[in-house]
């Protein structure tokens, strides 16, 4: 009887480890693809291409989602928003001047990863023409050309951030092309910026066919608008205009209609992919961006500045009916001086979290031509620069109260006015503390005092002095390499301010 | 039985083999659960740099706590910090005493971990365990900015973590003052007209003596000095003149002598470094109920910068450069005006509660609609409930007769609405004043004037003292002559005739201090749960001997004097 019982299980279990054998010697992984499967087809290029922005709005690792860092990098430092009792340790320590090599907002990883992505279709995705009869060269230098563009706007990024960075321009695709790359002068990095912008401006494409991609994803506007901002970076001035010319007389873009500020307000922030727009990350309901926690919780990170209304905007206290279209209800909710830009829905009604999907608006229209008026300024062509202003202002009903008239000739005087009309426009869109650096280091360091006054603004009265003798460092005013990176590239060398 | 020997001999065999294999090799336990060093074992560990701040820690006979657990800070000074150092007190490290050494020591040593991130412009959240604090700054030398600490030492690396604490290397030895406030005001020529007042007025010893040896229990001083150029400025040229125009009782050491009070006026008794003094806006001085008040506008510390009754009273600056002196007794400041305490006459407040300037930021709402105030968006009204709001309401019924049209819509009472709401008034010059609530009478059920109904009992209070008196949103006042009303404690602050526009006496106070105080107003507990029917529209703070029912205020904002 036992034996009717042993005999069958002892079989069967000699046939178990058969029947695993064959499993046993494959060792592809199961869960996921690899290289020598993928670069087989050209649905698998576009889906890489298309995978670079989808890093762009929230890291596959974890990482902080870059459009964040973007927001951090570009504001923080600056004087347009103000702590609250949520605030980090961290993002405290950045507002108050005192960053230690510790502070994870020096943290760049999500910009490497998002590089490597591009480092990957730049490197495989030439293969797959020998493997796609249907894949074209024309189509691959349009994909090339994508990943080229993202890749120069984050080096940009990380220069006009950390000053000098490694420069990655092979991708990391296994165990042995990890190696340890010291650090680029800053030069090294804008000239390889402007190496890849120069290649993909040839092969970008013009139009997609859906607004969606045309706005989503790099065009040929796209590549002249990052060309000009590192261009006025770079104080490479006729370089900046004649890029800013190719857009504007690409006629394919035009100031949003101010008339009405919730219209205007709800199709440049709320619905996105305006006539306005050049490139903006497309975040959705299936991928929502973190500002809703940074905004708009009780937990909320980061309220506007209270200068943000006294000095940027105004207020015109005998008429409410004269506001500026930019203030109360689009940047800022005045009443409590939450940023709006990214939680409100209309001028007065704010997202669900579920709805936190507002894009994040990389360039656009008015970039160009504030950037153009930057440019045609430090050419000693003011005049050309005071018209640029007023055509902003004009569309959004700017108040008398901020209108400033400084004489055509006066270059300190029209680059101080572009700034704040840059502050005004471009209000929490991650761009004024490049906007202040930009300014501030321009012919040799000539305008610090804009960096000094602004922080003497910004820091608790009680860390004021430190702050500004810290600021007159040069060095201060990009972050530190994030202690990790060091520990684990033993080629990178710490920024002296930080050691 | 056999068979149980032989196991017997076995195991008493292997008993045996066990007890000779454990003991011939000794087991090596871990008896210590991290091998970081703390700060003693770190800075003998590195002898490159720090073997002479070894040599004094042994010395001191500190060693052994700075290398158990704790949380320390400590500023080590480099070999060659220390070589400057010796070279300047003309000794050599062996030459020290135990004395010097442990005094060296407790000077860098702070119990408590600072990392450079918490360090402010000016002393340290700790004190040294020396009993001074220490000073830091970051100061920019040909472009590259670095920490100072007690503006002697650079930090040359900082915040190197130890088991128990913190090491900052320091190029210098840290030296602690030597010299008391005094002693640096009598040393300085520009002080010497300001230095006879101190020691005319017996002050010179009071800031000249350490008045206890335990640091916790030491008062500090901190002393605004004036230069005689800042007297001069005020045409004060000679110490006679400073005498002339202040001793007024003919002896300078009498504590009511007006240069007496100038004096005390010019001492906080309090260690407060420039940005202590920025970081809250009054301070108390020496001089018995007046304050300085304090404000930092850019980068310049003004004291007594204020605004009165809308005009501008400029302030005076502390010089920076010359400031933030550290004593034996304190720290001392450069004033580079002249000053004293004001002789001010007691003046009206009457006091619109709805006109604050977070409304006035909203030009549509402000005197045109209603709007509700989230907790915490007014700097200078709180309330208890952080889910409640703060109701800023505009009318034009002609029922509702308020000051500019204007109110604030405060219910409160039961168990969802304000228990309390705190205002910070406008400054009040010291003096004594009759305190008046202005309102519109209301009730959300039943009629005002007749009993039933709602009812809203409020107590106010005035910088926590209960005032005498309580007031009734529900109540209005009597129809009487004004002396009739002003007998009882009401008044028309209204020039309508609206009965429900009701002033009513709430007490008489001391305001001490001429400074900005709380006003607190909490319902009692008799307050019901009916609807809202509450408009606060202002107080009155009238000085006592002043007409307390005029002027009246107009809806229009109009005052009228009849």
């Amino acid at each position: 009887m036992l034996k009717k019982i042993i005999v069958p299980m002892v079989m069967l279990a000699m046939l178990l480890p058969l029947a695993s054998c064959k499993k046993w010697l494959d060792l592809q992984p199961q869960d996921g693809l690899t290289g020598a499967e993928f670069w087989k087809t050209k649905e698998q290029v576009n889906a890489a291409v298309i995978g670079i922005y989808a890093s762009l709005t929230a890291s596959p690792t974890g990482a902080r989602a870059n459009a964040e860092s973007f927001f951090l990098w570009g504001e923080l430092r600056a004087d347009m928003i103000t702590s609250t009792l949520a605030t980090t340790a961290e993002q405290q320590d950045v507002i108050n001047v005192n960053i230690l090599p510790t502070n994870s907002i020096a943290n760049w990883r999500g910009i490497y990863e998002t590089i490597n992505y591009c480092n990957t279709v730049i490197d495989f995705a030439p293969g797959v023409l020998q493997q796609d009869a249907t894949f074209t060269q024309d189509a691959l230098n349009k994909y090339v050309a994508e990943a080229k563009a993202v890749r120069a706007l984050m080096y940009f990024y990380l220069v006009r951030t950390f000053d000098q960075v490694p420069l990655k321009i092979k991708s990391t695709s296994s165990d042995k092309d990890i190696v340890s790359i010291p650090k680029s002068s800053q030069d090294e990095v804008l000239a390889q910026v402007q190496k890849d912008l120069t290649e993909a401006e040839q092969y970008a494409v013009t139009d997609y066919g859906d607004r969606a991609s045309n706005k989503g994803r790099i065009t040929k506007a796209a590549i002249n608008a990052i060309q000009a901002d590192v261009y006025l970076w770079q104080q490479k001035y006729t370089e900046c205009v004649a890029a800013c010319n190719k857009v504007i007389s690409s006629n394919s873009f035009g100031l949003i209609d101010g008339t009405d500020a919730n219209t205007w307000y709800r199709t440049l922030y709320v619905n996105g992919n305006s006539n306005e727009s050049i490139f903006e990350l497309q975040f959705d309901n299936q991928n929502l961006n973190t500002f809703y926690t940074l905004f708009n919780t009780t937990q909320k990170k980061f309220l506007a500045n209270s200068i943000v209304m006294d000095e940027i905007y105004t207020v015109d206290f005998t008429d409410p009916t004269k506001f500026d279209i930019r203030a109360d209800g689009a940047a800022v909710r005045a009443t409590d001086q939450l940023i709006w830009k990214y939680i409100g829905l209309s001028n007065t009604t704010s997202r669900a979290q579920t709805e936190s999907y507002a894009h994040w608006i990389m360039y656009r229209y008015a970039d160009i031509l504030l950037m153009k008026a930057e440019a045609q300024n430090q050419l000693g062509n003011g005049q050309e620069a005071l018209n640029i202003i007023d055509i902003i202002r004009t569309r959004a009903r700017a108040l008398v109260a901020t209108q400033q008239n400084p004489a055509p000739g006066d270059k300190d005087g029209v680059a101080d006015y572009i700034l704040k009309e840059r502050a005004r426009e471009f209000a929490f869109e991650g761009k004024r503390w490049y906007d202040l650096l930009r300014n501030a280091r321009r012919d040799n360091y000539h305008r610090m005092d804009l960096l000094l006054d602004m922080v003497a603004t910004t820091v608790p009265p009680n860390r004021q002095q430190s702050a500004i003798a810290k600021f007159m460092d040069q060095n201060c005013h990009y972050l530190p390499i994030y202690y990790y990176e060091l520990t684990t590239n033993k080629s990178l060398v710490q920024n002296p301010f930080y050691k | 039985m056999k068979k149980y020997l032989s196991i017997l001999v076995t195991s008493v065999v292997s008993l045996l083999i066990i007890f000779y294999a454990s003991s011939c090799k000794k087991i090596k336990y871990v008896e210590i659960t991290t091998t970081d060093l703390n700060i003693y074992g770190y800075i003998k560990a590195n002898p490159d740099k720090y073997s002479s701040i070894t040599t004094i820690v042994d010395k001191s006979g500190y060693a052994g706590f700075l290398d158990a657990y704790g949380s320390y800070t400590m500023f080590v000074p480099t070999d060659s910090a220390v070589a400057i150092y010796l070279k300047e007190v003309g000794k050599t490290l062996s030459a020290l005493t135990d004395k010097e050494a442990q005094d060296i020591v407790k000077f860098h040593l702070l119990q408590d971990t600072l990392p450079t991130a918490s360090f402010k412009d000016g002393k340290l959240p700790t004190i040294t365990m020396y009993g001074q604090f220490l000073v830091t700054s970051v100061v920019n030398n040909g472009g590259v900015s670095s920490i100072l600490v007690n503006r002697q030492g650079y930090i040359t690396q900082g915040n190197i973590t130890t088991g128990n604490g913190l090491i900052h290397q320091v190029d210098h030895v840290l030296k602690p003052a030597t010299k008391s406030i005094s002693q640096l005001i009598d040393a300085d020529p520009r002080f010497s007209i300001f230095v006879q007042a101190l020691k005319a007025t017996g002050y010179y010893d009071t800031l000249n003596t350490v008045n206890s040896t335990d640091p916790a229990l030491r008062r500090w001083f901190t002393v605004l000095a004036e230069t005689n150029q800042a007297l001069a400025d005020s045409g004060i040229l000679s110490y006679a003149a400073l005498k002339a125009k202040y001793n007024n009782t003919g002896n300078p050491m009498d504590p009511l002598d007006s240069l007496s009070i100038y004096v005390k006026y010019h001492i906080i008794p309090d260690n407060q470094y420039l940005a202590d003094i920025v970081s809250t806006s009054s301070h108390t001085t020496l001089a018995p109920l007046e304050v300085l008040a304090s404000k930092l506008d850019n980068e310049k510390v003004l004291i007594n910068d204020l605004d009165f009754n809308g005009v501008h009273e400029q302030g005076i600056e502390l010089e920076r450069s010359t400031s933030d002196l550290s004593a034996t007794t304190g720290v001392l400041h450069t004033a580079l005006a002249h000053f004293a305490p004001k002789v001010r006459q007691p003046t009206a407040v009457y006091w619109d509660v709805a006109d604050f300037p977070e409304v006035r930021k909203l030009p549509a709402v402000f005197r045109r609609a209603n709007f509700s105030f989230a907790y915490g968006s007014i700097k200078d009204i709180t309330w208890d409930r952080t889910t409640n709001t703060m109701d800023y309401a505009y009318t034009t019924s002609s029922t509702i007769n308020v000051y500019w049209k204007d109110y604030l819509s405060v219910p409160m009472g039961n168990t969802t609405r304000h228990n309390w709401i705190e205002f910070t008034t406008p400054i009040i010059i010291k003096g004594r004043y009759k305190v008046w609530v202005c309102y519109r009478a209301a009730k959300g059920s039943g009629t005002v004037g007749l009993p039933g109904g709602s009812n809203m009992p409020v107590q106010p209070s005035f910088d926590g003292v209960d005032l005498s008196r309580q007031f009734n949103f529900t109540e209005q006042r009597p129809n009487l002559t004004d002396g009739e009303l002003e007998a009882l404690g009401w008044k028309k602050y209204s020039p309508s005739t609206n009965q429900l526009m009701t002033g009513k006496f709430l007490g008489i106070i001391d305001v001490t201090t001429t400074d900005r105080h709380k006003l607190r107003i909490r319902s009692l507990p008799a307050a019901g749960t009916g609807n809202p029917s509450d408009f606060l529209d202002m107080f009155h703070f009238i000085p006592i001997n002043q007409n307390q029912y005029l002027p009246r205020f107009n809806t229009d904002g109009t005052l009228q004097y009849f």
